[in-house]
């Protein structure tokens, strides 16, 4: 079987149940967009899949390999972290010339090339790179080290929007000319929307969402109106949550528009992953 | 591949450290032989070099300290499991400690020619401090650096298994390891054998490393069975050790 398969996985940290029985396929060569609301899980289940951190129950496979201690599935998959793991004196060529050694199919060419994109002065000591640039050295990395399976956690954190964009079009042209599989974990929903193709959303360490994202935004839409009309409406329908401004009101709704409501003088409009995720993940709850 | 590639970081890794030990260590012999050589007709200088290998042992056990969180993140970063992790490490101890070895048993017998060229200053290495033995032929150089190689593999073990030690543990286990270890060992162990067993203890304790250290064989077996104890300690240890942020 090919992908990485996380079954049953449990994973507390003293009080705290980080994750619960989580069971989910990563598919290959797919863009994956893991959501959560901060401490929902996310980083947990990306250091489990990697090894990093042990999960209490339940396990992890990659192309049918228990990753857990085997060097071979351990060598498909990278993963930037929030954390800076490599040691803080060394320099970035130096980094570079290790995940070379660690990763053979590493590109250094292309992550010299990315850098000079980029202005990541690769003869800088990682420990003296800026937040930003600290992001943009992994995510070079990562960009390069080609493997399988690419695990992004909050990879643009401290970046400007000008870089934003440029990793997002590197991601896709990388991703167009030899596919792999990135899990991308972030909070910033509306820019990674129109890159992910599967959208994964966890909420207290529960796997609320797996599916694709075209498959998720059709089944809800949103109606908008006088606060009569749109109560009127929403009566015996599967409401996520409802937002009131003045005399409007907003309803979320699970399923497809009725002509009921195309006739009426309510205004219909597809929902945006961002506020579905919003919706589906608020102290409320919404519907799970 | 990724053990070949473990052990090429490890060794590259240590590289640094253990040039500068080496180039202190030859700074101290070569001012040394300068001195004297420039103070031989002075019969009111004396002076000795003694137990150069001792300053490896410990330069090793402090290296064995730090042999581990900052490699353990660039390893965990980089695919590397836990047992590669460990295994690499055995690799690269014995493949430094048999390189010390080797070197420390020349820079002794070149240390030994100090006292030819004056008289006044006297110099031993580890072979004749311990069991008044002098390198004065192949064998007891061979011997000389088995010695030196496996009470090195057993220091590098030991720091080693203290820093994982240290890693796993809360700061509430580190600070009661911290205190009450040495507190054990120096405080109430000596007074429960003062007043209860009348020195007993500690009189055999110093007849059991009389025994299990009173030989050069001796000691290099009992220093294969501490790396032995240690190793498999520290992979208790490092086999569930996880990232810590």
């Amino acid at each position: 079987m090919s992908g990485i398969k996380v079954a049953n996985v449990s994973k507390r940290f003293g009080d705290v149940k980080a994750l619960k029985n989580v069971s989910i396929e990563f598919r290959e060569s797919k863009i994956y967009g893991l959501l959560g609301r901060n401490g929902a899980g996310k980083t947990t289940l990306l250091n489990i899949i990697t090894g990093k951190t042990f999960a209490d129950e339940g396990n992890v496979s990659l192309d049918g390999e228990i990753i857990a201690e085997n060097d071979k599935a351990l060598s498909k998959l990278y993963m930037v972290s929030e954390k800076n793991y490599y040691p803080e004196g060394m320099k970035v060529s130096d980094a570079f010339r290790w995940t070379k050694e660690f990763y053979p199919g590493f590109d250094t060419e292309r992550a010299v090339k990315l850098s000079r994109e980029f202005g990541l002065d690769i003869e800088s000591k990682i420990k003296s790179l800026s937040t930003g640039y600290s992001s943009i050295f992994k995510m070079i990395t990562a960009l390069s080290v080609n493997v399988p399976y690419v695990l992004l956690d909050e990879p643009v954190l401290g970046l400007d929007a000008n870089h934003r964009d440029l990793f997002y079009r590197i991601l896709i042209e990388q991703y167009a000319e030899n596919p792999a599989t990135f899990i991308i974990s972030t909070h910033l929903i509306d820019e990674v929307s129109a890159i992910v193709e599967e959208v994964v959303i966890i909420r207290d360490g529960e796997i609320i969402r797996n599916e694709s994202r075209e498959s998720l935004l059709s089944k809800y839409y949103c109606v908008s109106g006088r606060i009569s009309d749109v109560d009127g409406y929403i009566s015996g329908k599967r409401v996520l949550a409802c937002e009131t401004l003045g005399g409007l009101k907003t309803a979320y709704i699970e399923g497809i528009p009725d002509n009921e409501a195309i006739s009426s003088n309510l205004e219909i409009a597809k929902i945006d992953l961002q506020k579905l995720f919003i919706q589906l993940t608020n102290s409320q709850g919404g519907i799970k | 591949m990724n053990l070949r590639a473990a052990v090429k970081y490890r060794l590259y890794d240590n590289k640094k450290a253990i040039l500068i030990f080496y180039i202190v260590i030859v700074c101290v012999l070569a001012f040394m032989f300068i001195f004297s050589a420039t103070k031989r007709n002075n019969p009111e200088i004396q002076g000795s070099i003694r137990g150069l290998e001792l300053a490896s042992a410990i330069f090793l056990f402090v290296l064995g300290l730090n042999s581990f969180k900052e490699t353990f993140r660039m390893f965990m970063q980089n695919g590397i499991s836990r047992k590669t992790m460990l295994v690499s490490h055995i690799a690269c101890t014995l493949a430094i400690c048999i390189l010390m070895a080797f070197i420390d048993s020349i820079l002794s017998l070149l240390s030994r020619s100090i006292t030819v060229i004056n008289s006044g200053i006297y110099s031993a290495g580890i072979m004749e401090m311990a069991y008044g033995r002098h390198i004065n032929s192949i064998g007891t150089f061979i011997v000389s650096v088995l010695l030196c190689f496996f009470i090195y593999i057993a220091c590098t073990a030991m720091g080693f298994f203290i820093t994982t030690l240290y890693y796993r543990m809360n700061r509430t286990q580190k600070t009661a390891v911290s205190i009450g270890v040495p507190a054990l060992l120096f405080v109430i162990l000596p007074l429960l054998d003062a007043f209860l067993l009348g020195g007993r203890f500690f009189a055999s304790l110093g007849r059991f490393i009389q025994s299990a250290f009173g030989s050069p064989f001796m000691c290099m077996l009992s220093c294969m069975i501490l790396f032995g104890i240690f190793t498999a300690l520290s992979w208790l240890l490092v086999r569930k050790a996880v990232i810590k942020d």
